[in-house]
């Protein structure tokens, strides 16, 4: 007899649970006060794009909010995101599963403001950051220029790149490209033919060395595994420091140019590809100034500088 | 008066019977007629629907020409020319689209185009509803036959598939019909028994996931054939009858596949190993999954059972769950040996429903497939989930007029009332989610917020909004609306045109590249891997509107260039004030867009189609 219990008990409290939450009413968004109390503490803490993740990722009222960041709505879909050194996190209503950061970073801000939870997450090697190329790109010069020394310039800046002016995949900027099976946020340089595409960025902070990686695409390995090569060139103050080719075989590869000689300096630091025929060479990289000390304070992206001397909170829960 | 005395009072009756199937089935057809309008059109409508209008085109001229003794449509051109939009999947739903397209469009003028050929695909899903019933009721009693349909009728995403120009509710109304015909064939007339091997053949030529019923159907003709050894006369089937029904099924599903299927009349061989070929490495197609993108790799195994977990009202999901396992006993060894206590119809059916269930998603969940589009590949499960839902609901009411001390008058009201009780939560989460049915999440998810927030997709088909339609035709401020879409252009494009062909969507908006585009529509598909740059950029730009579901935005209205109304203002002044008596003709349109090609130095028509694919996917390069 007992058994017989099971079914109309369990049914029933599948009923009522099922009423209490198909009746819940729809939330009011984040108040515009809380938000801006949220962009004054960024103001004076945060890097420019360093990227904002916000939960949940229906907050709608979060989309005009920190306009020089890069905002994520809920857990990012692009891997690329987990590669940056800081991290943000504002949580509205206590949701949002945020374990996805405790593999890469660590937690040293939290704050309740209002109605959200602030908090920063920052990778061990932080400190020893000094300019990241990929934050920075809306910053970039980009041009062409071929070996009649004839120059066109990608003036044009849409959806997030500089577009070159002959074909509209010729272009620079923030992409999200499948490498090795997982979607990375990446700068996109795809060459053009006859042309050598080129990225400059002026005036930056110059440490030990130079980081990066770079890959081709895996639907360009895929559509025309011998496809041309792309040669990707670094230089620094017009001086080649890093000469590197891409290899038709999926995944990253790691370079490092020890930039000593010009620790301490501002420079120019340009990356140009180049590639004898253009089909389906889908590349792209990403890479920062580094320094080896530890604990040495990280020159911040452009935007932020004038908060360079701000005194930083750190306030690990 | 409904009884909760099981097959006793009105529902005993043939006329309760009948009208309660009439109410059902007929109020299922009027809703799903009265609703077209606000399912929103989808990528597989703009596909399907020509392709079935040229394939009933075929039809009609080949049969018509054949009885005049003209067998000149029997033609390879002919058929190449006849299939020439698809021909990747077999034509029975095509041609059920384009049969209603003929008549209630070319003959009767009663719908358009659209309307007609989507009327198809709801005479599917009635014809399920009316099956889903009458098993119910046959097989199980009156109770199971009623809560089975009426859930059936409230899933909101089977609700709004079943307004789909595409194959997944017919694959589910074709599959269902075997196990139907398989039922009505133990002891009916012979006809049924051709009727299982036709049945066979016609959702073979519907879609891939047909064939798969061939398991069930030869776990149950040896579970009778067990059952046959028992008990001999008295067994439900013969094990005569069982071989007629593997003869029939056996010589007749391939003819009749043939014959409904003219692509294959001609190089039959080759373009069979050629459908066999496409479905083995079908392409992959884009899925938001608990957070993460799936394409290639596909998503894991387990991704049909969390969607169908989140997707299907959390009450009838827990009675469909309760069913199979109640079903899975009839599994045990011991049971099986001797079949203790005589024949079960009940038992033995649930169990033939809960095998089939288990084979609808699990052909879509184990192999290694794509898997896609919320719940719409396994939609032949929930026929069978509904039923089994059915069977567990029947069982509480057992349970509950056992454990009970009810009176005679609470006895009366317990069955309407327990109905009521478990489907008013479907009903209310369907009402709160519509029109936009493949928004919905169940309780159990938090509804459509909690699923998004979990990572699962809140929209996905590339599916039109009646909410999109209403605010351009609100914007009377506006002249010559030039849209683009994001990110996914490419089909919005083809799809948002067919509301300007019914004259639904005012005539004056068009699509473009973003770059000559006035007004940007981003709807918030995070599978897309390049959504997060989109929004990134877009939402720097005026937002004019935002649809949103429960709190969850789907869809934004970017102005690009809010700075043409102040020219536009501008230049009205200008000509109010050059007018002074005389009539100042504005540029015509065309004249202003040559000469916007002369100064950009492009070519427009060919420059538009590129640039607009182009801005669908990852940049293409030659």
């Amino acid at each position: 007899m007992k058994y017989k219990y099971i079914l109309p008990v369990i049914v029933a409290a599948a009923v009522i649970f099922a009423f209490v939450r198909v009746l819940q009413p729809v939330p009011e968004p984040v108040s515009a006060e809380t938000w801006d109390a949220v962009e004054k503490i960024m103001a004076s803490e945060a890097w420019a794009s360093e990227p904002v993740i916000v939960h949940p990722v229906w907050e709608h009222s979060a989309f005009q909010r920190f306009k020089n960041h890069t905002l994520s709505m809920g857990k990012p879909t692009s891997q690329g995101v987990y590669a940056y050194p800081r991290v943000w996190m504002v949580i509205a209503r206590g949701a949002g599963n945020t374990s996805y950061l405790k593999k890469t970073h660590k937690l040293t801000f939290d704050r309740q403001v209002g109605e959200v939870r602030l908090q920063r997450w920052e990778k061990p090697e932080v400190k020893n950051l000094v300019y990241d190329f990929f934050s920075n790109v809306r910053q970039a010069k980009v041009r062409l220029f071929d070996n009649k020394d004839k120059v066109r310039a990608c003036n044009s800046y849409r959806n997030l790149h500089w577009v070159c002016p002959i074909r509209d995949w010729n272009k620079v900027g923030q992409s999200t490209v499948q490498v090795a099976g997982e979607w990375q946020s990446a700068i996109w340089q795809h060459p053009l033919a006859k042309w050598t595409t080129e990225a400059r960025f002026d005036d930056v902070p110059m440490d030990d060395f130079i980081k990066g990686q770079y890959a081709l695409a895996d639907a360009a390995i895929e559509k025309l595994p011998k496809g041309s090569k792309v040669s990707f060139r670094v230089l620094i103050n017009d001086k080649v420091v890093g000469d590197f080719s891409s290899v038709n075989k999926k995944g990253w590869k790691d370079f490092r140019i020890d930039t000593s000689e010009y620790k301490g300096s501002r420079a120019t630091v340009l990356f140009q590809t180049a590639t004898a025929r253009d089909a389906m060479r889908h590349f792209c990289w990403r890479a920062s100034v580094m320094s080896d000390e530890k604990g040495a304070v990280a020159a911040k992206p452009e935007q932020a500088e004038e908060n360079r001397d701000a005194p930083t909170e750190q306030e690990a829960r | 008066m409904l009884s909760f005395n099981h097959g006793k009072g009105f529902l005993a009756s043939r006329l309760g019977y009948l009208l309660m199937g009439l109410l059902i089935v007929g109020g299922h057809l009027a809703i799903l007629l009265a609703t077209v309008d606000d399912m929103g059109l989808t990528d597989d409508d703009d596909f399907y629907v020509p392709a079935g209008v040229e394939q009933a085109d075929y039809f009609a001229k080949m049969v018509t020409q054949a009885f005049k003794g003209d067998f000149s449509y029997i033609d390879h051109k002919k058929i190449a020319n006849s299939f020439r939009i698809e021909h990747r999947h077999p034509g029975v739903a095509k041609s059920m689209m384009g049969l209603t397209y003929l008549i209630f469009n070319r003959i009767l003028g009663w719908y358009d185009k659209m309307d007609a050929a989507r009327i198809g695909i709801m005479l599917f899903a009635v014809w399920i509803v009316y099956m889903i019933f009458r098993m119910g009721w046959e097989i199980f009693g009156p109770r199971v036959g009623i809560f089975a349909s009426l859930a059936f009728i409230l899933l909101p995403r089977s609700f709004f598939h079943s307004h789909v120009g595409t194959l997944d509710i017919a694959v589910t109304a074709t599959y269902l019909s075997i196990i139907y015909f398989c039922w009505r064939s133990q002891r009916g007339h012979w006809v049924y028994v051709v009727l299982t091997g036709v049945m066979y053949g016609v959702a073979m030529a519907t879609k891939l996931n047909a064939p798969f019923a061939i398991l069930p159907m030869v776990l149950f003709w040896a579970y009778r054939w067990r059952q046959v050894s028992l008990f001999g006369e008295s067994a439900p089937m013969t094990r005569k009858r069982i071989l007629w029904l593997v003869l029939s099924v056996g010589t007749l599903s391939l003819p009749v596949f043939f014959i409904l299927w003219p692509w294959l009349w001609v190089d039959t061989v080759d373009r069979f190993m050629e459908y066999v070929r496409f479905h083995m490495h079908h392409y992959g197609i884009l899925l938001l999954y608990l957070g993460d993108i799936y394409n290639d790799p596909f998503a894991p195994w387990h991704a049909p059972f969390v969607y169908t977990g989140v997707a299907t009202p959390f009450v009838t999901l827990l009675l469909g769950v309760s069913g199979f396992i109640i079903a899975l006993r009839s599994l045990d060894p011991r049971y099986l040996r001797r079949f203790p206590g005589g024949v079960d119809e009940r038992r033995d059916f649930a169990l033939l429903f809960a095998v089939n269930a288990f084979i609808c998603i699990g052909i879509v969940a184990f192999p290694n497939n794509p898997k896609y589009g919320g719940v719409k590949l396994w939609q032949p499960m929930f026929p069978f989930l509904v039923l089994l839902g059915g069977y567990a609901f029947d069982i509480m009411l057992n349970h509950l007029s056992d454990i009970a001390k009810f009176g005679e008058r609470a006895k009366k009201i317990a069955f309407p009332a327990a109905l009521v009780l478990c489907l008013a939560p479907a009903f209310i989460g369907m009402m709160r989610n519509y029109p936009d049915l493949l928004t919905y999440f169940n309780e159990l998810a938090g509804g459509t917020r909690g699923a998004t927030e979990m990572g699962m997709e809140r929209q996905y088909y590339d599916q039109c909004y009646k909410s999109y339609i209403e605010f351009w035709n609100r914007q009377e401020q506006w002249k010559d609306i030039v849209v683009s879409y994001e990110p996914n252009q490419h089909e919005y494009q083809r799809t948002y045109p067919w509301y300007q062909r019914m004259n639904k969507l005012r005539k004056d908006v068009r699509f473009s590249t973003p770059d000559r585009s006035r007004f940007m529509i981003l709807t918030h598909e995070r599978r897309w891997p390049r959504y997060p740059d989109i929004l990134q950029e877009y939402r720097n730009y005026k937002e004019v509107y935002t649809h949103k579901m429960l709190g969850v935005p789907l869809y934004t209205v970017y102005d690009l260039k809010p700075e043409e109304d102040k020219k536009r203002r501008h230049g009205a002044r200008h000509t109010e004030a050059g007018r002074s008596g005389s009539v100042v003709q504005p540029l015509r349109k065309q004249q202003l867009f040559r000469n916007s090609i002369k100064d950009k130095k492009i070519k427009p028509k060919k420059d538009a189609v590129e640039g607009g694919e182009n801005k669908t996917s990852e940049p293409v390069s030659p």
